[in-house]
Parts: structure tokens; C-alpha cells; sequence
């Protein structure tokens, strides 16, 4: 007897049947006296199945205060109070695990960016502050000609000025903007400038993190400034020329290992904290 | 009678009273499906005590679940609780044989006055309280998917549709597990001739 016509017969005793379905049965039934006999079974276990009689339930099963010592609040209150819940305990944890993950990133990944901001000109080293004539500075001196050797006016004078500047250092590329080298003999100064003797001489061979990408210094001096105070021999070279240092270093070398992208640990910490909201969301309704 | 029609008539206002919290109106849901649920467990789990046990759980859940509730029939819905409860204790049970062992046999060869009277049915319809638990048994033999949508399709003459809402699955599902589970109890019966009735042997 075909099995898709068996699985029909009990949904066409309820005629639950499509049109060709029903027609089909029929069909069937036409010409089977077993699948005929097997209809009329069906119908009547149906039959006995539907005269079984109801029960009367043996005691009523109404809740007393008792049962739901708990009386429950109002919808949006009880809603509220339910991931209140949930945000007491997970929100400072979240936001420790995001604070702590910012600074170990800041840390581990990108110490330079700490370097990269502008720092007090006070708290510079002296040293590192490399020599660049400002125009302000080169104004300011043509009016109380105060130098007597030839003050750079543009661009391409700072710019011949750095070919004096020494070698740069085998890792490090330094793009020199009017870079005044520092002189191998300590230079006269002028004015009440600082004795060159007293300045740390500029360590060019200081080992500086090969993963930084860094201005160290910017530092805007003007020439007003350095002339006046009298004491900024080391804004003020051996010309008396106010300064402007500014030193770049070129990126990594190809050489230093690769560091993981923030957008991988950005997409980390999100899938967490999904993970740990889908817990939560699991755990309240499972309770 | 009147008060059962009322609340049902009431029922989405009920509904919401209860789910703002009143024990008395979700009481009164109680009373107007208590009948149903209990017959429904009775069914599944065949046993008197044991479908008792399963419908004060299945309401004590529904009270404390009333608001994850939204909309639809709540009778489907109350429903798909009692179910899953009755299979909750049937697990239970199987888990412990020794202490279900006499709970299961009450249903065969007992004559409790458990039986209700219906006056509504024809008198040639009333079956035979032999016949009436030899039903119970082939209902109690099936698996338990099968076997709600046997009690739910052909002792509480549920549509398919309403069937397919109470256990979350698809018509064709329901389908097919009707029609496999009618054939196991007709099967059951012609391997139990001898404890049919005389005619229908």
C-alpha cells in the first residue's frame, strides 16, 4: 500500500486534504479494499478516542498568596528593576575591562602617542631642541641688528643652513628645517646667552624606540624671547639666532615587529561584551 | 457557567489584570481553564495524581511567566505550559521507577468514580470502562509528541492550526504525528482484541 496515501488517510477523515489530495485518496480507496479497511480502523479508533469522556480535576488549582509569596510589580517596573539588575553588576565591570584595555593599548601599542603630545617648553631637554630661525626671529633681528653674521631670510637660507647639520643617525632620517648643527667648538655666544659649555651637548646617538613616529620637540620660541631673557643659550646658537627646533623621525623600520591593529582589539572587546550580554539575556529568562 | 463565559468574554482584561499583578484575576483564568488543562494532562501523563501535580506547576509558571505573554491565544499558550510541564514529570518519573511504579498502574483496572458524568453524550457513545482504559494505555504507550497531538486532535477536538500554535511546530507536523500516532493505537487495540468489547472484536 503506498505510504504517502496511508499518511493522508488521517488527515482526510479530519479533511484536512487539499482538492487533489482528497482526490487522490479517493482514487485510492476506489480501487484498494485494504487501504479501505485500514480507513475504516482509523475512523474507528477516532471514534473511541473522541467518546472518551472528561475528567473532573480533583481539587481547584488556584494560586494563594502562599504559592506567589512574591507579589509582582507593575510590568515596565518589574522590567526595569530586572535589568537594573543586570546593569549593577555588568556596567562598572565593563567599563573597568574598556578603561584597562585603552591603557594597555595606549601603553603596549602606541607609547609615542604619549610622546606626540606638546610638551611644557620648560620640560624639555635642552639638548634635543634643534636650532631653526624663525621669520618673527629674523625680523625682529634685522630691526636691532644684533648679529653680524648674515641672517637667513627664506626658506632655502634655512634650508643651506642644514647642510652644516651632521650626519643623521644610521636608523633615523632627520628632515632638517633649517637645522643649525650644533658646532663641534663651543661657539661665542652673544649677549647674556648662556655659556655653550654649560649646555649637555646634544646626544645624537640617544637610542630612541624604533617603533616611534614622533615630533619630540616643537617648541616655539621667538627671538624676543630668547634675546631678552638672556639666558637661552640653548635657543640661541652661535649667530644669535632665535630658534625654532623641529626634528622628525621617520617611521619603524621595516625590521620591528608587527603590532596588532586597535580594530582588532576594538571588535574583541565589542564580540565580549555581546557575549556577555547574550549570557545574561539567557541566565534572566531562563530564571 | 455564566461566570466562565464572562471571564472568557473578558479574557484580554483579565489577562492584563493579571500581568499588573493580581493574583485574583489571574485566579479567575484559573478557574475558566482548569478543566481543560487538567483533562489535557490527565491525558499525557495518564495518571490522575501526577497530571494534578502537573497542572498546579504548570499554573504556578504561568503566573510567575504571565508577562513574556504577548497576545495570541492564551489558551494555546497555557496550553503549550501544561505540556511541557506533563513532560517535565514524565522525565521525572522515568528518572524514578520505583516511586512512579504504582502511580503508573492506577489508571488500568480501577474504578474510582474518576469518570464524569455526560449527560451530553449519547448513551451508545459512553464506552465501557474497559474500553475506556485500554484507550488510556495505547494513549499512554505512544511517544510524547505524538501523544499530545493525539489528546489535543481526537479527545479535545483541537484544530490543526491551534495544535501546530500549542507546540510550536508546523501543520505538516502535526499532521504526520497524528496520523502516526492513530495508527499506533489502532494498532494497540487489534493486539488487545480480547479486551475490546464483543462487537469489535
Amino acid at each position: 500500500m503506498n505510504e504517502q496515501i496511508q499518511e493522508l488517510l488521517s488527515s482526510y477523515i479530519d479533511g484536512e486534504v487539499t482538492a487533489s489530495e482528497r482526490q487522490q485518496v479517493e482514487q485510492a480507496l476506489a480501487e484498494s479494499a485494504e487501504l479501505r479497511h485500514e480507513l475504516a480502523s482509523l475512523r474507528q479508533t477516532v471514534q473511541w478516542l473522541a467518546a472518551l469522556p472528561a475528567v473532573a480535576a480533583p481539587r481547584p488549582f488556584t494560586l494563594s498568596e502562599a504559592d506567589v509569596p512574591t507579589r509582582q510589580k507593575s510590568g515596565y517596573f518589574s522590567w526595569l528593576m530586572g535589568w537594573s539588575r543586570w546593569g549593577l553588576v555588568g556596567a562598572p565591570l565593563l567599563v573597568i575591562i574598556f578603561m584597562g584595555l585603552l591603557w594597555w593599548q595606549q601603553v603596549y601599542f602606541y607609547p609615542t602617542q604619549l610622546a606626540m603630545a606638546p610638551a611644557p617648553i620648560a620640560e624639555l631637554p635642552q639638548a634635543k631642541i634643534m636650532a631653526v630661525p624663525t621669520q618673527e626671529a629674523i625680523k625682529e633681528e634685522a630691526k636691532k641688528e644684533a648679529v653680524t653674521e648674515q641672517v637667513p631670510t627664506d626658506t632655502v637660507a634655512i634650508a643651506e643652513s642644514a647642510a652644516d647639520a651632521p650626519p643623521p643617525m644610521a636608523q633615523k632620517r632627520e628632515m632638517a628645517v633649517g637645522l643649525a648643527a650644533q658646532p663641534a667648538e663651543p661657539p661665542a655666544s652673544s649677549g647674556g646667552a648662556m655659556p655653550l659649555a654649560e649646555i649637555p651637548p646634544i646626544n645624537m646617538a640617544e637610542p630612541i624606540s624604533p617603533a616611534t613616529v614622533a615630533v619630540l620637540a616643537i617648541p616655539l620660541i621667538t627671538a624676543t624671547a630668547s634675546l631678552t631673557n638672556g639666558g637661552c643659550g640653548d635657543t640661541v646658537n652661535n649667530q644669535g639666532e632665535a630658534i625654532q627646533a623641529c626634528k622628525i623621525i621617520e617611521p619603524p623600520p621595516p625590521t620591528a615587529p608587527p603590532t596588532p591593529r586597535p580594530a582588532n582589539w576594538t571588535i574583541l572587546f565589542v564580540a565580549v561584551i555581546i557575549i556577555l550580554l547574550l549570557i545574561g539575556v539567557k541566565l534572566r529568562y531562563k530564571s | 457557567m455564566f461566570t466562565l463565559l464572562s471571564i472568557l468574554l473578558n479574557e484580554f482584561d483579565t489577562i492584563k489584570e493579571a500581568q499588573n499583578g493580581s493574583l485574583a484575576a489571574f485566579n479567575r483564568l484559573v478557574m475558566a481553564y482548569q478543566g481543560l488543562a487538567y483533562n489535557v494532562a490527565y491525558r499525557v501523563s495518564g495518571n490522575r495524581e501526577a497530571a494534578a501535580d502537573a497542572c498546579q506547576d504548570a499554573f504556578l509558571k504561568a503566573y510567575k511567566s504571565l508577562r513574556q505573554y504577548h497576545g495570541g491565544s492564551f489558551k494555546s499558550w497555557l496550553l503549550r505550559i501544561v505540556t511541557n510541564t506533563c513532560y517535565d514529570h514524565l522525565r521525572y518519573a522515568r528518572r524514578r521507577p520505583a516511586d512512579s511504579l504504582e502511580d503508573l498502574t492506577d489508571e488500568t483496572g480501577e474504578d474510582d468514580g474518576r469518570w464524569q458524568s455526560h449527560d451530553e453524550l449519547p448513551e451508545e457513545q459512553v464506552l465501557r470502562s474497559e474500553l475506556q482504559d485500554l484507550l488510556q494505555q495505547a494513549i499512554s504507550q505512544l511517544p510524547t509528541d505524538q501523544r499530545t497531538v493525539l489528546v489535543l486532535s481526537d479527545v479535545q477536538h483541537m484544530a490543526y492550526q491551534e495544535i501546530a500554535e500549542i507546540i510550536g511546530q508546523p501543520l505538516g507536523t502535526v499532521k504526520s504525528r497524528l496520523s502516526r500516532a492513530r495508527r499506533r493505537v489502532r494498532d494497540f487495540l487489534l493486539a488487545h482484541k480480547e479486551l475490546l468489547p464483543q462487537q469489535y472484536r
